[in-house]
Order: C-alpha cells, then sequence, then structure tokens
C-alpha cells in the first residue's frame, strides 16, 4: 500500500508540476473569467440599459404629416422609447437630409402613409433597435386611432392595446429545454475529460516501457501498483481539475449573476441542479476509471509510443460510438429511446447514457442504482483484466502480440 | 550470503529460454554472468528479481526461498532507462521511496550517492540535458540508491569514458568488499576478469560451464606453449626439423614464438629439445586460454 502511495503521489505531482497542464488550467479558467465577466464591463459604461448590445437614437426629427397625427405618434414612440426627444416640423425630404448629415438628429422619420415610413440616419448601426421601436410605436398609434374611430374611449382602447399573456408550466420530469444545455456542456465535459485523462494514462504507460524505465521499475514495484497508481494519478489529476474548472465558472458566474439575467442559455446552464454535478463527477471518476483500466492495458502492449494510435483505437471507438449514440439522442429528442436504454446499463456506455437521461429523461432512482451498480462491478472486472494483462505486456518486447498469444500469455503468467 | 538458482525452467509459450540453470553468487565476491545475446542471462536475472515465476526449479538465498520483495536489490539493466523528462533528484527520490525508503533517507542517500560520483551539480537537472555518459551515472545511481544488498550489473562500463570507468570501477570494489552479492553481466572480459573470481557462462538454456576464472583455465587444455627469444626465426627453424611429429602450429610475432602442440604430453620433449638453444631463449611458459577464448569456445556452438 505504501508503495502504491509513493507511485500515486509521483505521478500526480508530475501532472501538477507539468507546465502545460497548469497553464492548459489556468488558460481556462482566464477564458471562462473573460466570458463570465463580459456583460459587467460591457455594460459598465451604460449601466442603465435593461439588456446587453442594443443601442437606440436620442434625437428624433418627425415630418409633419397628413397621413397620421403627428403629435400624438410622438407620443406613442415617447411611450416605447423613454428619454427620446422628438421634433416635429414641417421640413422637406432634402432639408431633414441635410441636418442628419450635420448630426442636429440621430434619426428622421417621414411616414408615407398611416402604415408606411422611411426613415433617415447617417450610419446604420448593428445593434440600433430604434426602427423595431418605431414599428412598435406606428401600429399602436395606428390601432388606437382605429379604436377611436369605431368609439372606444382612449383609455379602454389602450388596456385593450397592451392586454398580455402570462402562461405557467408544470414540468413533471426535466424540463428539456431547459436542461439540454448544461446536458450538452456536461456530456461534452464527461466525453473530453474521460478521452484525455484515458490517453494520458496510455501515454505514461507507454513512454515508461519505451524510455525503458519499466526495466527498473518492474523490479522495484509491484505492477498491480504501477498501474492503479498510475492510473489513480491521472484520474486525480483530472478530478482537481474538473473540480477547478467547475467551481470557477460557477463562482464567476455567482459574481456576475445580475448581468446575465436577460441571457436564457447561461442562466438555464447554472441553473442546474447541484445534483447534476454531483452525478457529473460520479459519472466522471466511474467512466474514467473503466476506459483508463483498458487504455493501461492496452498501451502496456506498445514498444513505441506510437504504437499506442493503434493499440487504443478500439477503446476509442467504444468512446466515441457512446459518444455519438448519446448526443443524437440528444438533438433528437429522445433520450428514453431503447437504444439508449440498453447503452445506459452498459458498462463501458452507461457513464455518458445514463448521465444524459438522468439530466434530460425520466429515469427512476433504482434504474440509476443499478445502472452504477453494474458500472461498479465491471470497472473493478476491467481492472483486474488490466492489471494481468499490463502485468505481461510490459516485459513484452518485439511486435505487439495478437489477441490469442495474448490471451495465452496472461494465462502462462497466471500459472 | 550465498544467492543460487537451483535449475531454473523457464518457457513462453513453445519457445524454452531456460532449460535448467544452476549458479551461485557469494556475498564479496563478484560473478560474472556471460552469455551471448538471447542465452538467457535476461531471463534469469528476472526470475531471481521475482519479475516473474520459473516454470520449475527455486531460488535460494543461504538455502531458504529467496523472496524478492523483502530484500533490497539493485540492478542496472542493459537497456538503460529512467524518465527523461523527470529532474534527477526526483528520480532517484522516487526509486529509494519503492524499495521502501522513508523520504529523508531517500534524499540522503541520493545526495551521497550524486557526491561520489561526482554529479551534485546536476541534481536538480533533467535527465536529458546530461551526456550520455552523465545519464549512464545516474542509472547506476538510481541502482544503487537503496543500498542493495543484492547489485545486478548488466554492461555497467558501456559508454563510460576511463575517468568515469575509474569512478565505477571503484564503486563496484567498495561493494564487492563491503560484502555484497555482486552479479556481473558483460561481454567486455577484461572487467569481468578484472572484478569476478567466478563466472558462469550461459549458453542455450543452460550453464556450460561455471566455478572460479582459475580453475576454469586450468581445466582447459595446457598444449599452447609461447617462447620468447631473440632469435625465434632460428628456433622455429630448429624445431620444425627435429619436432615435426608433435607440432601442430606454429607462428612467430617479434619476440614471440607460439606453438600449438598435438598433445599436453608433448609439452616435456619440446622442452628438453629446446636445451642446445637455451642462450636464444628468455621464457617458456604454457600459453593459457583467455577469458575471451574460453567465452568463444563454450558458446560458439549454439545459442
Amino acid at each position: 500500500m505504501k508503495q502504491f502511495f509513493t507511485i500515486f503521489k509521483f505521478e500526480l505531482s508530475g501532472y501538477l508540476k507539468n507546465k502545460i497542464f497548469t497553464g492548459l488550467t489556468v488558460i481556462l479558467i482566464l477564458v471562462m473569467a473573460a466570458v463570465l465577466f463580459f456583460p459587467r464591463f460591457s455594460q459598465s459604461k451604460t449601466p442603465d440599459a435593461d439588456s446587453i448590445g442594443t443601442s437606440y437614437a436620442s434625437k428624433m426629427l418627425l415630418q409633419e404629416s397628413t397621413e397620421t397625427d403627428a403629435s400624438l405618434l410622438a407620443q406613442c414612440i415617447k411611450q416605447q422609447l423613454g428619454d427620446i426627444e422628438i421634433t416635429v416640423a414641417d421640413k422637406s425630404e432634402e432639408q431633414m437630409k441635410k441636418e442628419i448629415m450635420d448630426e442636429k438628429y440621430d434619426i428622421a422619420v417621414i411616414m408615407t402613409s398611416p402604415l408606411s415610413y422611411r426613415y433617415i440616419v447617417k450610419t446604420a448601426g448593428i445593434t440600433d433597435m430604434t426602427g423595431y421601436a418605431v414599428d412598435d410605436a406606428i401600429i399602436s398609434c395606428y390601432r388606437m386611432k382605429k379604436l377611436a374611430d369605431l368609439g372606444v374611449p382612449q383609455e379602454e382602447a389602450a388596456d385593450i392595446l397592451e392586454s398580455g399573456v402570462t402562461s405557467e408550466a408544470v414540468i413533471i420530469g426535466n424540463d428539456q429545454s431547459q436542461s439540454f444545455f448544461y446536458t450538452y456542456i456536461l456530456m461534452f465535459l464527461l466525453y473530453f475529460a474521460v478521452m484525455v485523462y484515458g490517453q494520458f494514462v496510455a501515454q505514461g504507460v507507454a513512454l515508461e516501457k519505451s524510455s525503458r524505465a519499466m526495466e527498473l521499475l518492474i523490479t522495484s514495484a509491484k505492477p498491480v501498483n504501477l498501474m492503479f497508481g498510475k492510473i489513480l494519478g491521472a484520474g486525480a489529476a483530472g478530478l482537481i481539475q474538473l473540480v477547478l474548472l467547475l467551481g470557477s465558472a460557477f463562482g464567476f458566474y455567482a459574481v456576475n449573476r445580475q448581468y446575465w439575467q436577460g441571457n436564457m442559455i447561461i442562466a438555464s446552464i447554472f441553473g442546474m441542479p447541484a445534483k447534476m454535478l454531483a452525478f457529473t463527477v460520479l459519472f466522471f471518476v466511474l467512466g474514467f476509471l473503466i476506459y483508463s483500466f483498458m487504455f493501461g492495458a492496452a498501451a502496456s502492449l506498445a514498444n513505441k509510443l506510437e504504437d499506442i494510435n493503434t493499440l487504443t483505437m478500439p477503446v476509442m471507438f467504444c468512446m466515441i460510438i457512446t459518444f455519438f449514440i448519446t448526443i443524437f439522442s440528444m438533438v433528437g429528442g429522445n433520450v428514453d429511446s431503447p437504444l439508449m436504454k440498453i447503452a445506459s446499463f452498459v458498462p463501458v456506455t452507461s457513464p455518458m447514457a445514463m448521465f444524459t437521461r438522468i439530466t434530460m429523461g425520466s429515469v427512476s432512482a433504482a434504474e440509476i442504482a443499478v445502472s452504477i451498480a453494474i458500472l461498479i462491478a465491471s470497472t473493478v472486472l476491467t481492472g483486474y483484466i488490466a492489471a494481468a494483462i499490463y502485468k505481461v505486456g510490459v516485459i513484452m518486447y518485439g511486435k505487439p502480440p495478437k489477441l490469442n498469444e495474448l490471451v495465452r500469455a496472461v494465462k502462462n503468467s497466471k500459472k | 550470503m550465498i544467492l543460487q538458482t537451483a535449475n531454473l525452467v523457464k518457457s513462453f509459450g513453445d519457445k524454452s529460454v531456460l532449460k535448467g540453470v544452476s549458479l551461485q553468487a557469494q556475498g564479496g565476491k563478484a560473478l560474472g554472468l556471460l552469455g551471448r545475446n538471447g542465452a538467457g542471462k535476461t531471463t534469469t536475472i528476472r526470475i531471481i528479481m521475482n519479475v516473474f515465476s520459473p516454470d520449475s526449479g527455486e531460488v535460494l538465498l543461504d538455502c531458504e526461498p529467496f523472496e524478492a520483495q523483502k530484500h533490497k536489490i539493485g540492478y542496472l539493466p542493459e537497456e538503460r532507462g529512467l524518465y527523461p523528462k523527470k529532474e534527477i533528484m526526483a528520480q532517484l527520490v522516487y526509486f529509494a521511496r519503492l524499495a521502501g525508503l522513508s523520504g529523508s533517507q531517500a534524499k540522503e542517500n541520493a545526495r551521497k550517492l550524486l557526491e561520489k560520483l561526482q554529479m551534485t551539480e546536476y541534481a536538480g537537472k533533467r535527465l536529458d540535458t546530461l551526456s550520455k555518459g552523465n545519464q549512464q551515472k545516474i542509472q547506476l545511481a538510481a541502482t544503487l540508491i537503496a543500498d542493495p544488498e543484492i547489485v545486478i550489473l548488466d554492461e555497467p562500463f558501456s559508454g563510460l569514458d576511463p575517468v568515469n570507468a575509474m569512478i565505477l570501477k571503484d564503486l563496484i570494489r567498495e561493494l564487492i568488499s563491503n560484502g555484497r552479492i555482486v552479479i556481473f553481466s558483460s561481454h567486455q572480459m577484461n572487467y569481468i576478469e578484472e572484478f569476478c573470481d567466478e563466472i558462469a557462462i550461459i549458453n542455450g538454456g543452460k550453464i556450460v560451464v561455471s566455478g572460479s576464472i582459475r580453475d576454469i583455465k586450468r581445466r582447459s587444455p595446457r598444449n599452447v606453449v609461447e617462447i620468447i627469444s631473440n632469435n625465434t626465426e632460428k628456433i622455429s627453424d630448429y624445431l620444425k626439423i627435429i619436432n615435426a611429429d608433435i607440432i601442430g602450429d606454429m607462428y612467430a610475432d617479434g619476440d614471440k614464438l607460439r606453438v600449438t602442440l598435438e598433445h599436453d604430453g608433448d609439452k616435456d620433449r619440446l622442452f628438453s629439445s629446446l636445451s642446445e638453444y637455451s642462450e636464444y631463449i628468455d621464457a617458456f611458459y604454457v600459453k593459457e586460454p583467455t577469458l575471451n577464448e574460453i567465452f568463444v569456445k563454450y558458446t560458439e556452438a549454439s545459442v
């Protein structure tokens, strides 16, 4: 056990001292900080704006017109835009253009019929929403006038026009519109974390073998300790990174919550139930272990670093297939399809499939428990088989063995 | 302390690698384990270190079954290997910890050993920044870091310059004089002769000859004689005339005339026939085979 901890500590500190590992973690945290702090700084210049990225003209010239009641329209626009300064004047289009050019006004509006107008601006800004507000004002002005013509008093007309709908949804299972985004992100995180750390394990094993450090290692430590120490060392590094990333993301969001209220996607991601995070960590741990055992065993048969690509191919395929089954079911909106039901119990696919069904589908606690139990049992079994392969693999040189040769070698070593 | 292997048999699949290897190494003496590539040396060493177990046979220490895990063994593998990208001190401490040393003891040993090898200044460097010879010294440090009772050195001198070879020689002598069991495997016979009293030559998975170098040489046929003379030509001509029937082969090399006799027993006749020419002769002696010749003789046949 002491030996296992020595190896575990050596491997873990190898990751934590690695400049690429720490650099990448810091960069990812900085990127998240940049994204999540962005609205705070982008809005500090215009603190009164309700939402991000929109702007309105502040000075408007409105042409006197026979088509509509210009002063009523000016009132309606003011209702829509608040602090806009509107000048009603009887000027020709040419004069108006000149005044816009001279920047006396931001926008000039010419009514051509009760429901159509032309407007003049110097530059059409991407975020300028004045046009939409004018549209709304013209429509409500037109409707009020029509209602007034029909004899409806102005106040009643205003009430009718302002009436809106409120609704409340009672969702018994998961709200997929809410859970989709965070499931998507967590799924990707799970997939990449398992893939990247599995690869780290494979590379570590192959590197020890190809650099022949293994020659010394196998004579000073038990292969079982070597393998589990290496895998759990990488796993712990992965877990630390995952917790750091998730933790800082939630931390940054908490600090900037008020600036993100208009954003549905971000709000739904960070509004995920805490138990989903717990499931992410649980399935990362189990998924990482079962895949790393396979990666480790496969890499132990490598002679050169290049060999691991071929040797770990089957494991990669398992991962990719799982990923696609899950992602297509998510996008297709049916995460409880028969295929997903099967996948959520098969050990290699269940870390992702069951996770997705928990977050987006309807699955009973018993099903979750059975799936996790199967996964744990198979992880232990895989660990046992992987250790047996590793033990013979690391001292096998020459061409990577065929499957039957490997089985025979493992059987021989058990004698 | 006596380490023995008794009749080790091992095969991998259909390939039988060891067919009954018995050898013996004593504390305070170095055993030279010789054999051609693929003869079974590494397999024997790995069985001793319990990397895998033999199909039959056993390893004994002082006649008790040997449990490698309970003893400190230092191994310098022929295929050198450490972590190229890691700091030297960290690696040495790691291997010491794996062998069961405490953290502070590990650091202390590493420091002392680096000092002894004149490598202290490199402690904080990455291994791959060192020259090949210096990497070799670090490899040796990793072998000896836990102060092992049993030391197995496979080609320890390859890649070392004469100065570093001297440092290593002193270290090996120190190990031997401290009563450690040293198993020494090399194809450089001069080093074997320098350090080892005993050798075991393994060929085709079997020990073909073993024992003290002295005895092995003594046991070899003593039919080659060298005569040192200031006139080898005259002696050679004379011997051709009177001793043609007992001489198998003869050639002169400067002051040295080497005569290979048909039989050991003809030495006396050769010696007495030379009495007439004694004025020309400085020395007459039996030429014993070199270790190299012994090695070739026993391993030429097959692997």
